[in-house]
């Protein structure tokens, strides 16, 4: 039985693979994961009897953004959604508002990053459609007409005789180069910009549209976000040029030319700020963006609506907000765990606790590797030290470990206060470590050192080290993770293979070590 | 290949032959003494058992006026943890490795009682039994300074001992016979009862280590019913492989101490051969 049931397994496996690939049509573009930004707006402030507007800039579905799964949250407010020039602005109001309010906006926003290719003998003077020839005037914050952007016309060379790419080339280069980037959170129109020859975001793209206009080449501002985990009130602008029926992205503060990258969102074209809201309500507002793996929506959509399409149910489980993240932390634990048995059913290799390896690996997921092992050996260390402290009050064991624990994690606040007071992320996802196995670690290594002695203790650790960052390193495996997650019956065939370590009867490598003097007479 | 492996020792030998249900009969002290003592097989004399506070209060009285010195141990420990030696002082009792007065005595057998030895940590009971001590022979084989008990085990399956060796405490292991925490291991030839060679450290010794004594051809005295009582094990332990632990006391002879029923592969080393050869020749 046991000698058939891996074979079966792993037949079983290969033809749902293969039926899923041949007749449900799955595809590497399919299976592997997409990065998705999930945006989250919060908006706080306090009524005093009066009416209340707030209006947010809105995220639209374009060539380069898709946004879904948006939520509105109103409490008592009347929402609407407007569309006007091309932008999209949720607008609440609120009557005789009294005491505070919070009213909130998140999506699932995907990017595709957009790279233009300019060619260059195409001429600046083009036929303009009347649609956009309003981009081509001038107006109170892009002076597209003032003598200081004429001048700087001439000194710069730009001319309509000139190809279009040169003349974005030259313009582009002066605002990002000769201009100083500041920070600064106010509007600063053109001129002023000039005048001062710094400016943030905004001021850049307006000197560059206006530039743009002077030589009859039409111009617009974007408003929008880029996507950072974390929180920020930070919003970000950059500038478009029409050409031939596109307009193409230019960002003079990051040296994006011709390029809108992946991580650029884009909330509203022209001066229309993000937010606007009725004054003197202690208005706070926060955006923020975290990074989720999900499944491609294209590929979904071109996928069958099949019991074996797994995929599908993954995007219920997003819906149900479930992350694939989660998903595969969970279907690469079974991977993880086979390095276990391998290493001591065929290896030989002794580790604190049986599994103990595969669930510090997972803690390693948050921290990375290399501090990850560092943390662990810290721990343990301190751990087996505050064990040592207390062995002289003599404490029955569960009370002694509750102890040890507490130590524990006092030490990871530490740890994580330090971590982010030191700007170092990797080192305060400490407390993502699995405290309760740490506290069983150092039981461990403290029966060891006791029974035996600290080198034992120490030589086993550092096997449980070893055998930890197998394990990470095999759950980790990003091509595994694709495969797992797109076919989630490869499960059979690591139960197929701990079927045959099951089975095995033959010497652990390291018996082939400890009877090698045997081995040796019994040859000889 | 004629050396056993852990993997080919837990499939072929443990698993099919040492049904779970039958490991209580020796986990549970007392009652393998019970089981054994009820076929007339030898084993330390117990002087009382400590359940609880009733059992506690008075233990010393229970001990023979005549007896100078006792063993503690857990019901059900494992691995040797949890045993303590107890000696009569001016102070009444005394523990042999902590402050004296039986104040500490009485914390250990507390510390029993809670489950800080047992194999699940859950409650259990203390066990005062007779001291064993070496026979004259053992104590030849010991280097002058080295103190503790030497123990005998023999590998049985089903009805035939298949490996014998002696284990003896070194100044190294600080008393405890264990291969493990640097006990010597000594192999016996089972069909003469004499030592063969030893094993130390995972390492074929001829001479003791610390002595520079030759290992080789000394008699165990009594092998003969050692042999004899350790082939009745399987049968009434219900597991068809175990690990039988004698110790060769001066006055009683060979007393069984505790039985195994995964008992260890190191006592390959010390015979200089493969158990599985071994296995393999009996059952033909």
């Amino acid at each position: 039985m046991a000698r058939v049931l891996p074979p079966v397994l792993i037949l079983i496996a290969a033809a749902i693979a293969f039926y899923k690939i041949v007749e449900l049509g799955y595809t590497q573009s399919a299976v592997e994961p997409i990065k998705s930004y999930l945006l989250e707006t919060v908006m706080e402030f306090d009524g005093h009897g009066s009416n209340i507007g707030v209006s947010l800039a809105l995220p639209r579905t374009i060539t380069s953004q898709s946004i879904s799964d948006e939520t509105f949250s109103s409490g008592d407010f009347r929402f609407t959604v407007s569309n006007r020039g091309g932008n999209r602005t949720g607008q609440w109001t609120g009557q005789a508002v009294n005491g505070s309010r919070t009213l909130g906006y998140t999506a699932t926003v995907i990017t595709t990053p957009q790279r233009f290719t300019i060619d260059s003998s195409l001429p600046t003077v083009q036929s303009i459609p009347r649609a956009v020839a309003g981009y081509l005037v001038a107006d109170s914050m892009v002076q597209s007409n003032a003598p200081e952007i004429v001048a700087l016309r001439d000194r710069l060379r730009l001319s309509p005789n000139r190809t279009w790419l040169a003349n974005a080339r030259s313009m582009f280069d002066f605002v990002t180069d000769t201009m100083h980037y500041v920070r600064y959170s106010g509007t600063t129109d053109a001129l002023t910009a000039l005048k001062l020859g710094e400016a943030s975001c905004g001021g850049k793209s307006r000197v560059m549209a206006a530039l743009a206009r002077q030589i009859g080449i039409p111009a617009r501002l974007v408003g929008g976000k880029i996507l950072q985990d974390g929180e920020t009130r930070a919003t970000h602008i950059w500038v478009e040029l029409w050409l031939a029926g596109h307009w193409v992205p230019f960002c003079p503060t990051n040296n994006y030319f011709g390029y809108l990258p992946s991580h650029y969102l884009i909330l509203y074209y022209g001066e229309s700020p993000v937010l606007s809201h009725t004054q003197d309500i202690n208005f706070q507002y926060s955006f923020t963006v975290k990074q989720r793996l999900i499944t491609s929506q294209a590929a979904l959509a071109a996928l069958p609506d099949h019991p074996l399409n797994i995929l599908s149910v993954w995007d219920d489980f997003r819906k149900a907000a479930i992350s694939l993240e989660f998903l595969s932390i969970i279907l690469m634990l079974p991977f993880g765990i086979l390095v276990v048995v391998f290493c001591r059913n065929v290896l030989g290799i002794e580790t604190f606790g049986t599994f103990m390896p595969a669930l510090i690996a997972i803690g390693f997921r948050d921290t990375g590797l290399g501090i990850g092992l560092l943390l662990f050996i810290l721990i343990i260390g301190f751990g087996a030290l505050l064990r040592a402290a207390l062995a002289r009050l003599q404490l029955l064991h569960t009370p002694r470990l509750a102890i040890i624990l507490t130590g524990i994690v006092v030490l990871m606040l530490v740890i994580t206060a330090v971590g982010v007071d030191r700007g170092l992320v990797d080192l305060a996802r400490v407390a993502l470590f699995p405290i309760v196995i740490l506290t069983l670690t150092v039981e461990r290594f403290s029966l060891i050192t006791e029974e035996y002695s600290l080198r034992d203790a120490l030589r086993v650790s550092a096997l449980t080290s070893v055998v930890a960052a197998l394990s990470f390193l095999v759950m980790e495996w990003s091509a595994l993770q694709t495969i797992v997650l797109g076919f989630p019956e490869t499960l059979l065939i690591a139960v197929a293979i701990s079927l045959w370590i099951g089975r095995y009867a033959g010497f652990r490598l390291s018996e082939f070590i400890r009877f090698r003097h045997l081995l040796a007479r019994s040859i000889s | 290949m004629a050396v056993l492996g852990i993997n080919a020792r837990n499939l072929e030998y443990i698993y099919p032959e040492n049904p779970r249900q039958n490991f209580p009969n020796i986990d549970d002290k007392l009652r393998a003494k019970d089981l054994l003592a009820a076929n007339g097989l030898p084993i330390p004399a117990t002087y009382h058992v400590v359940t609880g506070p009733e059992s506690l209060r008075g233990w010393a009285k229970r001990i023979p006026a005549d007896v100078d010195a006792f063993v503690l141990k857990p019901s059900r420990g494992f691995g040797g943890q949890g045993i303590g030696f107890v000696r009569r002082d001016d102070e009444g009792w005394s523990m042999s490795d902590a402050p004296p007065g039986s104040l500490y005595v009485e914390m250990h057998i507390k510390r029993i009682m809670n489950g800080a030895y047992s194999i699940d940590n859950i409650a259990d009971a203390a066990i005062l039994e007779h001291k064993l001590s070496n026979v004259e022979a053992i104590m030849r084989l010991l280097p002058n300074d080295v103190s503790g008990v030497a123990d005998l085990r023999t590998i049985v399956h089903r009805d035939r001992v298949v490996m014998a060796m002696l284990r003896l405490p070194t100044a190294r292991s600080g008393g405890k016979a264990n291969l493990h925490q640097g006990g010597l291991g000594i192999g016996i030839d089972i069909d003469t009862g004499r030592t063969t060679l030893g094993c130390w450290r995972n390492r074929i010794v001829e001479k003791h280590p610390e002595s520079q004594q030759p290992l080789s051809g000394h008699v165990i005295p009594g092998f003969d019913s050692i042999l004899e009582m350790s082939r009745q094990i399987p049968e009434l332990v219900g597991l068809g492989y175990v690990g039988v632990d004698f110790v060769l006391d001066s006055r009683l002879g060979p007393v069984i101490i505790e039985v195994n029923a995964r008992p260890g592969l190191a006592i390959q080393l010390a015979n200089g051969r493969g158990l599985r050869q071994v296995l393999r020749d009996a059952s033909h």
